[in-house]
């Protein structure tokens, strides 16, 4: 992430008003070619309640001719006024969030825990250049002012070059390599990742930022190989890439020692080595099955060093997962061992690190009527060895959504609940789009529990948001 | 096809060629879409994808099952989203269906769902998108006097579904449902699915534009579908999690 002199906020302010006054509304030229052979179809009129085609329903005859249709990333691909586009268009959209603490935190001075005015481009290029044919290029990038760090931010969401590797030959045909700034994602828990040890953004999840913003781009080789046996995934991190964790700059968190909530900008040294990531994953008939790997670091600095200072710490996985259709819906259940034997106990000496934890997940979820589902998760970690960091823990997630039948209006509660410290946290969310342009979001976070536990250390946190989108 | 044949087609038999006419149409086949829905204020949402679609044959013959992918280019907020399905031929069976989240890098196995539900945001069901299998309504053959077949159609699970009863027009030459009308407990009209244009390609009579309306609020979807190509030879590999991830732009040229 990159931080450039919040004088730029008044540029950002210009850009938008800009992009309101400048977005075409997408008319274009005219189609005029017309089929070779079609027939126009008149039913017989077997209405027997004499619906009056042109009473009620008129067929706009723009609607047919309305010739916004876009090219399907494809350079030789004609568009509908005749030309030939090489170059794809840029999309995206602008944004103003804003939100604020239902209640003031007495360590962090601001109530605002969220205030942005950002501007999301994406753009994504198909080559067609002989050497590079059919591959990719992918940008996507925040801009963004934050009213609650008072700072200008360029946060780059992907810069990746995608391709298959088919020139190396008749192995090659199977693999496909991405490379670059991008987001990585597995494992099939709801907002609970057991072997999805990539970055997460957790100041942006709780306070309301778009569910994408819940996970950071990571710098990355991924190798994807696809064979009748499984599907390999190999991801190399040349270096550790750190989760947005709770660190006292928007949120405050509990300190043992200190027996309160602190808010004291915590930064620790992150390794700069590299990590490693695998996966082999199978569809058999209507399951989907996968086998984990991963020997890296924690994302946050949960252990603590020789000098008292919060660090991460080495771990090793490894995990299962599957999917399967269960009654009207889906059942799904994952595994993992997290192995920390790897800190040597020089590093470890003033907090003990359990040796390791094992994590289970349960998930069961099904559309109960049309249009409303519910999604049922138990999640059990349980720490092996000496544990004073509260490893275990056993929780359950409850997720309902509803959507109207046109789908412009969703309402989505999902609701996490500690069964042995009974510490939970309500997400509320409310999204209204009632056309392609313009999206309306209303929502809460909300947190319960002890001082001490997970998520009762966020009860001052507890906060209300609203968000406005532009997409163009 | 004309009346040569000695006896008339039973109700069963023209519905089952309509399917075959309406879904399975050559053994693959790819197209771009275009849905623009229409809601009763007369504001209009659009939607843009491509598809590719192939049936899965044994020992020479249709199964019934087929194997899609929708690949969204329209609206900015589900560009990159891709929708992959796995058409099952037994009603007893869900259809299986993933979906890939590009904004995080997510392929998100989705749970069975009612058919008879929105079909992204537009008027079209889910069911009118992927076909209504024949084994779930008792078929009876009403007229043959005109240029469609009309047939009326009732639920063997009513409880399952919003309508009473439906009635669909089968043109008589190509077998192309052209205008299926949905009737509620009142018996008052409340849906109409219809063909509004033809074309043969490929030797295929193709429906390249529809239209669904909702005769109740007055809003309604037009479907329309251009490049449309059969029998391309599309790999079974296709339809896999490499194309979610990286979608195979090759089938479009």
């Amino acid at each position: 992430m990159l931080s450039i002199p919040h004088k730029n906020f008044k540029t950002g302010v210009l850009l938008w008003l800009l992009f309101l006054q400048v977005i075409p509304l997408g008319l274009k030229a005219k189609e005029t070619s017309t089929p070779t052979n079609s027939i126009s179809v008149k039913p017989i009129g077997h209405t027997s309640e004499g619906i009056n085609d042109g009473d009620k329903i008129n067929v706009d005859k723009n609607d047919w001719d309305d010739s916004s249709w876009d090219d399907w990333e494809q350079a030789e691909q004609t568009t509908t006024d005749g030309k030939s586009s090489a170059i794809a268009p840029i999309t995206g959209y602008v944004e103003i969030a804003l939100g604020q603490r239902f209640k003031r935190d007495t360590v962090i001075k601001q109530k605002q825990t969220l205030g942005d005015i950002k501007l999301h481009l994406n753009w994504q290029h198909l080559l067609t250049n002989s050497l590079f044919d059919g591959s990719r290029f992918i940008s996507k990038a925040d801009i963004y002012y934050d009213q609650v760090q008072a700072s200008s931010q360029i946060d780059i969401r992907e810069l990746s070059w995608q391709t298959s590797l088919h020139k190396l030959g008749q192995q090659g045909q199977n693999w496909d390599l991405k490379m670059g700034k991008q987001m990585l994602t597995w494992g099939v828990g709801h907002y609970v990742f057991i072997n999805d040890h990539f970055a997460k953004d957790w100041q942006s999840f709780f306070a309301g930022r778009d569910d994408n913003n819940l996970k950071l781009a990571s710098t990355a080789v991924r190798l994807s190989g696809y064979y009748s046996f499984a599907n390999i995934d190999l991801v190399w991190l040349p270096k550790m890439q750190a989760d947005h964790y709770i660190n006292g700059e928007i949120f405050s968190f509990y300190s043992g020692a200190q027996q309160q909530n602190i808010a004291p900008r915590l930064t620790a040294n992150q390794p700069s080595d590299g990590e490693l990531a695998i996966r082999l994953s199978k569809q058999i008939g209507s399951n989907d099955i996968a086998i984990y790997g991963f020997d890296g670091y924690s994302k946050s600095p949960e252990a603590i060093d020789f000098q008292g200072k919060p660090a991460f710490y080495k771990i090793r996985s490894l995990g299962a997962s599957l999917i399967s259709p269960l009654a009207n819906g889906l059942f799904k259940s994952e595994y993992g061992y997290h192995d920390h034997s790897q800190n040597s106990p020089i590093e470890n000496q003033f907090i003990s690190l359990a040796q390791s934890n094992q994590q289970w997940l349960i998930g069961y979820e099904q559309e109960i009527k049309a249009n409303l589902s519910l999604a049922l998760q138990f999640h059990w970690r349980n720490a092996i060895g000496n544990d004073t960091t509260n490893q275990n823990r056993k929780q359950i997630t409850v997720n309902t959504r509803w959507q109207n039948s046109m789908q412009t209006l969703t309402v989505d509660w999902f609701q996490f609940y500690e069964l042995q410290e009974h510490d939970n946290y309500s997400r509320l969310t409310m999204h209204y789009q009632p056309n392609d342009q313009w999206h309306y979001k209303i929502g809460l976070n909300h947190f319960l529990g002890k001082p001490e536990t997970f998520f009762g250390q966020f009860e001052n946190a507890s906060n209300y948001y609203a968000s406005i989108q532009y997409l163009f | 096809m004309t009346y040569s044949t000695a006896y008339a087609l039973t109700a069963e038999q023209i519905i089952r060629k309509a399917e075959q006419a309406a879904y399975y149409a050559g053994d693959d086949g790819s197209s771009l879409a275009r849905i623009i829905i229409v809601d009763q204020q007369g504001r209009k949402l659009m939607r843009q994808f491509s598809l590719l679609r192939k049936d899965v044959i044994e020992n020479g013959q249709q199964t019934g099952q087929q194997n899609l992918l929708v690949m969204f280019s329209r609206p900015t907020d589900i560009k990159g989203t891709v929708f992959r399905v796995e058409k099952s031929n037994n009603i007893e069976q869900d259809d299986n269906r993933w979906l890939y989240l590009p904004g995080l890098d997510l392929v998100k196995r989705i749970a069975a769902s009612d058919k008879r539900t929105s079909f992204v945001g537009s008027h079209f069901f889910y069911e009118d998108v992927s076909g209504r299998s024949t084994l779930l309504d008792n078929f009876e053959l009403l007229d043959s006097s005109g240029e469609n077949y009309l047939i009326k159609a009732t639920p063997k699970q009513p409880e399952s579904v919003e309508f009473s009863h439906y009635t669909v027009q089968i043109h008589k030459q190509n077998f192309i449902p052209v205008t299926i009308d949905y009737y509620n407990q009142d018996n008052k009209h409340y849906r109409r699915v219809e063909a509004i244009q033809i074309e043969t390609l490929q030797n295929h009579p193709t429906v390249t534009r529809s239209k669904v309306s909702d005769l109740i609020s007055g809003g309604y979807t037009l479907m329309e579908f251009r490049n449309v190509q059969y029998d391309i030879g599309l790999p079974d590999s296709l339809f896999s999690e490499r194309s979610l991830r990286y979608p195979p732009s090759q089938w479009f040229k």
